[in-house]
């Protein structure tokens, strides 16, 4: 009896710890665009709608990772299809803060390119160089990691031009 | 010398080794810290990295003044301020990396701003204005001081770039100069170790030439470019060993010396030279060996020649081509060659077929060759040998025989064809050897071979004389005495005063004696043997020449030398009833030498018939078995007591000889 009466409350003290209110903080998530100029025309997508295009996963470091992460994301090559980019010789990339590079074709037909939204199964962050990343997968194909080539790393990817 | 090239070689070797080794490790060790000169692009990077940092937060300090503008954090000015942080962030964290695990001063001071510019920023921007307000000269003084620590950083960066810039370059120089200077050096020592190796390989080169010059002048003959006597005498045991019936020629030019003192050296010279190529030639095409043992003589190994009548066959086929006509300068020269030929069989065991027993042989052959005639060739044989060893033991005999008084003369009358009255008488010396005669030709053969003629003939003159002296004494008309002197009594110095003496000693008046040469004393020495005939005719005696008509310049001989005989070979008178010709030329002898005051004596006149014949022709003395055989002295006097007519023309008129 006293030892049902004990359970009681010690299950009772439980229930009233786990009922307290949370701390509730505000907090911000940054936008994110990534815009396609094909013809002209500027196409834009979120995250959602890039992930719309069909997303795969890859685990490799990166040049700023001590440990390998996986990423998921849209490839390259399948959002040039989707907006006709798919025969262009190279495109420039241009970023937030305006870093902008001039890729050549074979970057992205030589190596397995994914624009990253998604890291170990959360929303890339600007601090972990999102929202929108170029990743290549530098565990299997180490060239990718050599420091001419990181400038391809293109991170808070915000603009794809097709360069004639 | 090749020593000293070797060790030159092994230090340039080594030159090489070490200049190699030393040169490669400098440049190595350059290479190798231009390499590690990565700052300069690593500072490049964090320039840059410093520029954009410096915009990053030149944006969130606008951010904070947008904000504090604003009033409020809510809105565009408050997601600048958000997002311009996350900017600074992942600048900071860039910058992080780039500086590497342990910054510098500057490096940590940097960090350390950004992060208390992004913390500040972080705890303000999700809270309310008044804490942002409260913290806002905190803010802006942080930001200020990144501003500044950025911007030292920059500086301190450009300087270190400056400076691995400047550094790399002075290294990339001292690599060139050093790889330039390395190549030079190499480029020298080549150049040196090819001179050098060329400068060696001439004087091997050289050396080899020489060694060939000096092989050329030990082992062949300068004028005829054949193998000489040393390189035969090498190179002949060789041949005689590996081949199945070898055979060795000795070959000698008959009369060379006649032919060089008659048209001078040059054509002996090409005379030899020819020989020499015919020799070679033919030899050649049975794959022999020929060499020029000296002088006119040659030897040659034939390889291989089955049977005798195969050797007859090449060496006739030999003589023929030596004896081809040589034309030069005008000049027709008919050389000739003796052949002696040795072969292993044909010593049959009797000697060791050495070289030297072979050569011996041959030597004897070629001997017998000449002696037969000439022109002729001869293979050695048992007979020979025989024959080697009995001339052998003659000579060493001869000069016993002569003090034992086992040498005694003959002599043939010689009689005056056209009135049959006796002339005089040839004296003939004889051997009586162990109760028998030896050939004459055999052993005057050897005697002049050995010298040895020189004393006989001496002795053969003062017996001549002494019976000349009895003849004169005992006849009333004069009788004359023909002697024989050998060719090799004009090599002595004082044959003429021997001669002189020899006549003034015997009282035999010396317009009776009469001196016999042959030809054979016109070869050797034209000049003095003038000169000692015209002594001897000085003194009186009369000169007669023998055997005329054998030799093969006869007639050119009688036009130089001033004779007082002609003797004619009984070879003339052998065919003189049947053949015309011959009659004719004796007809042609008779008027030559009798227009010229000679006396033509005939020898070997043996019937009547030849005897009227010469005497029709008109001969003046004749000498043979019709008028006498030679007789011994007691029957030449006996002959000389008969009365000065000796001979009657016609059938048996000759004297009845009685013991």
């Amino acid at each position: 009896m006293l030892r049902a009466l004990f359970a009681t409350i010690l299950f009772a003290a439980t229930a009233v710890q786990a009922m307290e209110p949370i701390d509730v903080k505000k907090t911000r998530f940054a936008k994110a665009e990534l815009t396609v100029t094909a013809d002209g025309e500027d196409q834009s997508f979120t995250p959602a709608e890039l992930e719309q295009l069909g997303t795969y996963a890859m685990t490799t470091y990166t040049p700023w990772r001590e440990s390998p992460a996986e990423f998921v994301g849209v490839r390259l090559t399948d959002l040039l299809s989707a907006t006709g980019l798919e025969d262009v010789s190279a495109i420039r990339v241009v970023a937030e803060n305006d870093y902008a590079i001039t890729m050549e074709r074979d970057v992205w037909t030589n190596h397995d390119l994914l624009i990253a939204t998604r890291v170990d199964g959360r929303g890339h962050t600007r601090r972990a160089r999102g929202p929108i990343q170029f990743v290549f997968n530098m565990s299997q194909d180490p060239v990718t990691g050599d420091e001419d080539f990181q400038s391809n790393w293109v991170w808070m990817a915000a603009r794809i031009e097709p360069v004639e | 010398m090749q020593h000293r090239f070797a060790s030159l070689t092994f230090v340039l070797i080594v030159g090489i080794v070490l200049i190699s080794l030393i040169g490669g490790s400098f440049i190595l060790l350059q290479y190798r810290a231009l390499s590690d000169q990565e700052g300069a692009s690593k500072e490049v990077a964090r320039m840059r990295n410093g520029v954009v940092a410096i915009l990053d937060v030149v944006r969130t300090r606008d951010a904070l003044q947008e904000v504090a503008a604003a009033g409020t954090l809510e809105g565009a000015a408050g997601d600048e301020l958000f997002e311009s942080v996350d900017y600074l962030f992942v600048r900071a964290d860039t910058l992080r990396q780039a500086l590497g695990e342990q910054p510098d001063e500057g490096g940590q001071d940097l960090l350390a701003r950004l992060d208390k510019l992004i913390t500040g920023v972080d705890d303000v921007v999700n809270g309310s204005f008044a804490d942002f307000q409260n913290k806002q000269i905190d803010l802006a003084q942080a930001t200020q001081r990144a501003i500044g620590a950025i911007s030292n950083f920059y500086d301190d960066q450009k300087q270190r770039h400056v400076t691995a810039v400047v550094r790399q370059e002075k290294l990339l120089q001292r690599l060139v100069m050093t790889t330039i200077g390395l190549i030079l050096v190499f480029v020298a020592i080549s150049t040196v170790a090819i001179l050098l190796w060329r400068s060696e390989k001439m004087a091997r080169i050289r050396r080899h030439e020489a060694e060939i010059r000096a092989h050329r002048l030990a082992y062949f003959d300068p004028l005829t470019e054949l193998p000489n006597r040393a390189c035969f005498m090498e190179q002949a045991p060789l041949t005689l060993a590996e081949n199945d019936g070898p055979a060795l020629f000795l070959i000698d030019l008959d009369e060379f010396k006649g032919i060089n003192d008659t048209y001078g050296h040059h054509i002996g010279d090409r005379l030899l030279n020819l020989t020499a190529q015919r020799c070679q030639e033919i030899f050649r095409s049975e794959n022999g060996l020929v060499a020029r043992l000296g002088g006119d003589e040659f030897a040659a190994i034939m390889p291989s020649c089955e049977g005798a009548g195969c050797l007859m066959e090449f060496s006739a086929r030999l003589i023929e081509t030596l004896s081809e006509a040589i034309q030069h300068e005008g000049i027709e020269v008919h050389p000739r060659a003796s052949v002696g030929i040795a072969t292993p069989s044909q010593l049959d065991g009797e000697l060791p077929p050495t070289l030297s027993t072979m050569m011996r042989a041959a030597d004897y052959a070629l001997y017998k060759a000449k002696a037969e005639g000439r022109g002729t060739s001869r293979i050695y044989d048992a007979d020979m040998a025989d024959a080697l060893a009995r001339r052998r033991e003659m000579k060493l005999a001869m000069p016993h025989a002569l003090d034992r008084g086992e040498f005694f003369l003959e002599f043939q009358p010689q009689v005056h064809i056209q009135t049959g009255e006796l002339h005089g008488f040839e004296a003939l010396v004889r051997w009586r050897r162990d109760g028998a005669i030896v050939p004459p030709g055999m052993f005057i053969e050897v005697a002049e071979e050995d010298g040895f003629i020189t004393r006989l003939d001496q002795w053969v003159f003062c017996h001549a004389l002494k019976e000349a002296r009895v003849w004169n004494q005992v006849s009333a008309n004069s009788i004359s005495v023909s002697v024989n002197l050998s060719a090799r009594n004009f090599r002595t110095p004082d044959i003429v005063d021997q001669i002189a003496q020899a006549i003034g000693g015997s009282g035999v008046p010396a317009e009776l004696i009469t001196l016999e040469i042959t030809e054979s004393v016109l070869i050797d020495d034209w000049d003095s043997t003038l000169a000692i005939l015209q002594r001897l005719s000085q003194i009186g005696v009369k000169i007669a020449l023998d055997d005329f008509g054998t030799g093969y310049s006869s007639l050119s001989y009688l036009r130089r030398l001033n004779v007082d005989e002609v003797k004619i070979d009984r070879a003339f008178v052998i065919d003189i009833e049947t053949s015309d010709r011959t009659r004719m030329m004796l007809d042609a002898l008779v008027d030559i030498v009798g227009s010229m005051s000679m006396q033509l004596t005939i020898e070997g006149i043996e019937t009547e018939g030849q005897a009227r014949i010469l005497s029709d022709l008109g001969g003046h003395v004749g000498q043979g078995f019709l008028f006498s055989r030679p007789v011994d002295r007691r029957e030449s006097l006996h002959i000389i007591n008969q009365g000065p007519h000796f001979w009657t023309r016609g059938p048996k008129q000759r004297l009845s000889l009685s013991a």
